[in-house]
């Protein structure tokens, strides 16, 4: 039994998991939810990057989703580019807008640029109401195109599920590459104490602006996705509300955690599904965010570093257990008389 | 464009700024004196405007009083529950997270804000309700100008409760006490000046003008609805930035500024761009004056 591991880094246990979702869950309607899901696990990490890593509160995170997936919806209906082309534009005008309103407001600190990143995802939803001749306003594009692979066209969530998982373990390596770098550590050093980074000789302003931009451009990504998804993208698809809840996700989850994540977009974004049974109609979106807020009341008051805390460590869970199951008994036998001499 | 056109744009900016200051004052005077902005100031505002609206209805419709008498008694009521709401929500959500960072207590407020909007919308629905008339058809007209009745009772209201507030921040011994704090809490608690009474007056006081301010608000567009103290808090921080936070007479500026250059910006551009408009003021504000017009001589916080 020397070959069997003694533990197992927690993100392979989520890998090979997340990797059999659709065949163990055969109903339409859980793949859903889990995809939706799926969309805030990246938000969360976008969010979490340049509030968790570089500590600036950001509370905009929508605007970067509609500009990224207008972007990718207007370049496929109108230029006919393909989805993965549109997904790239979409991750660089989120870039790139990420970038103006980073070079405008990151001078600003705490809850004021909290307002000013709020105020802005508002200006970019009020524009997209009025520009009706690009937009079509209120009423949204509709039929945004799906992408396509070698021939093969995506229909039914079940490839988006593997789509989207793509898009995550995208999301997650290149955020922990860039955790470990010069550039990552600069950002963590940024959180913790801005003066003395700055003595280090750290471009505090620098820094803050390109970790804004990343963040901007993982939400543009998952705004160009969302957008085929669904294959409607309207003014409404993100907004003020949805920025709170996924800094509530982030929050829940651990600012500054790697894995956080996933427990705290999964809690939050299932809540909605929770509750279904118990009430209907419009009360479900009411009741859910009633509660969003009384939890993140609470766990500000009680735990506020969140589910996971502030690790950036890999998680480890023991196979100990498992592996007892498969050693003989005289090997027990052994290990006993060995410890008890 | 003529000129009688600008006058009423302006007038108009005039009558909603200075409600817009009422809601200011409570962003105000909570980040004098606790250094944080509380964004569950919108949904005092929501809950202050139901409250005068189902008070005000029930007296018409089943006491059968009159509109005005009703309204003077609801408004009154609405004030007094809606200064206790201030102060319960300060002493639940933000007095256990007031020894941390002040990015906790706002994102609490932030929570507090969700909880108390959506509670609202599931107990009475996000329908718009429509309210009763004050000023039925009165006109009135100055300079080619025509100003509805509501608008100057708006006008009246606001600037007698904003020299009383003024009167009682620098001449009562509590304002005394508020302002102390604002200036250094420990130094103030060490003089033997109650903290915590001053916080729950200054939330108290807050939420009471933003009471009086949706009610206001609430009659003049007639539609009362949950959602509604999400881009009136946000249009009273920005005000509350715009004249300087922290101080009254900035809240009163700001207010007043914030509301002639909304409607002359959706006169002259497009009305729906209205909001828009708002928020670039607060994003220019901040990049070119984050002190405000009115600057506190304090340490800037930013």
């Amino acid at each position: 039994m020397k070959w069997f591991p003694r533990r197992v880094n927690l993100k392979w246990i989520l890998f090979f998991s997340s990797l059999l979702v659709p065949l163990v869950v055969k109903s339409a309607f859980v793949v859903h939810v889990v995809i939706l899901l799926g969309i805030y696990v990246i938000l969360t990490d976008a969010l979490n990057f340049v509030t968790g890593f570089a500590g600036q509160l950001a509370l905009g995170i929508a605007a970067f989703v509609t500009i990224g997936g207008y972007t990718g919806a207007l370049l496929m209906l109108n230029n006919n580019w393909s989805f993965w082309m549109a997904l790239l534009a979409g991750g660089v005008a989120g870039f790139v807008s990420g970038l103006i309103l980073g070079l405008l407001s990151l001078r600003l600190r705490g809850d004021y640029l909290g307002m000013v990143t709020l105020g802005f995802s508002e200006i970019i939803r009020i524009v997209a109401i009025n520009l009706v001749g690009v937009t079509r306003g209120p009423m949204g594009l509709p039929g945004i195109p799906r992408p396509q692979i070698f021939g093969y066209l995506f229909h039914g969530d079940v490839p988006y599920y593997y789509l989207l998982l793509a898009l995550i373990i995208f999301t997650h390596v290149t955020i922990e590459r860039i955790l470990f770098s010069r550039f990552g550590r600069a950002c963590l050093a940024i959180r913790d104490d801005e003066s003395a980074a700055a003595a280090m000789g750290v471009n505090a302003y620098q820094y803050k602006v390109l970790a804004f931009c990343i963040s901007s451009a993982y939400a543009g990504l998952a705004g160009v996705f969302y957008a085929s998804w669904t294959t409607l993208f309207s003014p409404d698809s993100f907004q003020l509300v949805d920025s709170i809840m996924i800094s509530v996700m982030n929050t829940l989850g651990g600012i500054g955690s790697l894995l956080g994540s996933f427990p705290g977009a999964i809690v939050i974004g299932s809540l909605p599904e929770i509750f279904r049974p118990l009430t209907t109609g419009a009360g479900i979106a009411s009741l859910r965010l009633a509660l969003v807020g009384l939890i993140m009341v609470v766990l500000l008051i009680i735990r506020p570093q969140g589910m996971a805390g502030m690790s950036i460590d890999p998680v480890y869970i023991s196979l100990e257990p498992i592996r007892r199951l498969f050693v003989r008994d005289e090997e027990k036998v052994k290990e006993n008389k060995v410890e008890k001499p | 464009m003529s000129q009688s056109f600008l006058i009423q744009q302006l007038i108009s900016g005039i009558a909603i700024g200075i409600v817009y200051s009422l809601i200011a004052i409570g962003y105000s005077m909570v980040y004098g004196i606790l250094k944080f902005i509380n964004f569950g100031h919108g949904a005092v505002y929501m809950f202050g405007t139901y409250v005068s609206y189902f008070l005000w209805l029930f007296f018409i419709n089943t006491l059968g009083w009159g509109v005005w008498p009703s309204f003077l008694l609801a408004i009154s009521i609405s004030i007094v529950v809606t200064a206790c709401f201030g102060m319960v929500m300060e002493r639940v959500a933000y007095r256990p997270t007031r020894g941390k960072s002040r990015l906790t207590t706002f994102m609490s407020s932030v929570g507090m804000a969700l909880l108390v909007t959506y509670t609202m919308e599931f107990l009475v629905g996000p329908q718009p309700r429509r309210t009763p008339e004050l000023f039925p058809g009165v006109k009135i007209h100055i300079g080619g100008a025509i100003l509805t009745g509501q608008q100057v009772f708006m006008c009246v209201v606001g600037i007698v409760l904003l020299i009383l507030l003024q009167l009682f921040v620098t001449r009562t011994r509590q304002g005394k006490a508020i302002r102390a704090c604002s200036e250094d809490m420990g130094a103030a608690f060490l003089m033997g000046i109650d903290v915590n009474r001053s916080v729950s007056t200054t939330f108290a006081i807050g939420s009471a003008m933003a009471a009086v301010a949706g009610t206001l608000v609430g009659i003049y567009y007639s539609a009362v609805y949950p959602t509604m103290g999400w881009l009136a808090g946000l249009k009273g921080f920005i005000c509350a930035v715009t004249g300087g936070i922290g101080s009254i007479p900035g809240a009163m500026l700001g207010g007043m500024l914030l509301g002639m250059g909304e409607n002359l910006g959706a006169g002259l551009l497009a009305s729906g761009y209205r909001d828009a408009i708002a928020f670039t003021i607060l994003i220019l504000v901040m990049i070119f004056r984050p002190t405000g017009i009115i600057a506190r001589e304090q340490k800037s916080s930013l």
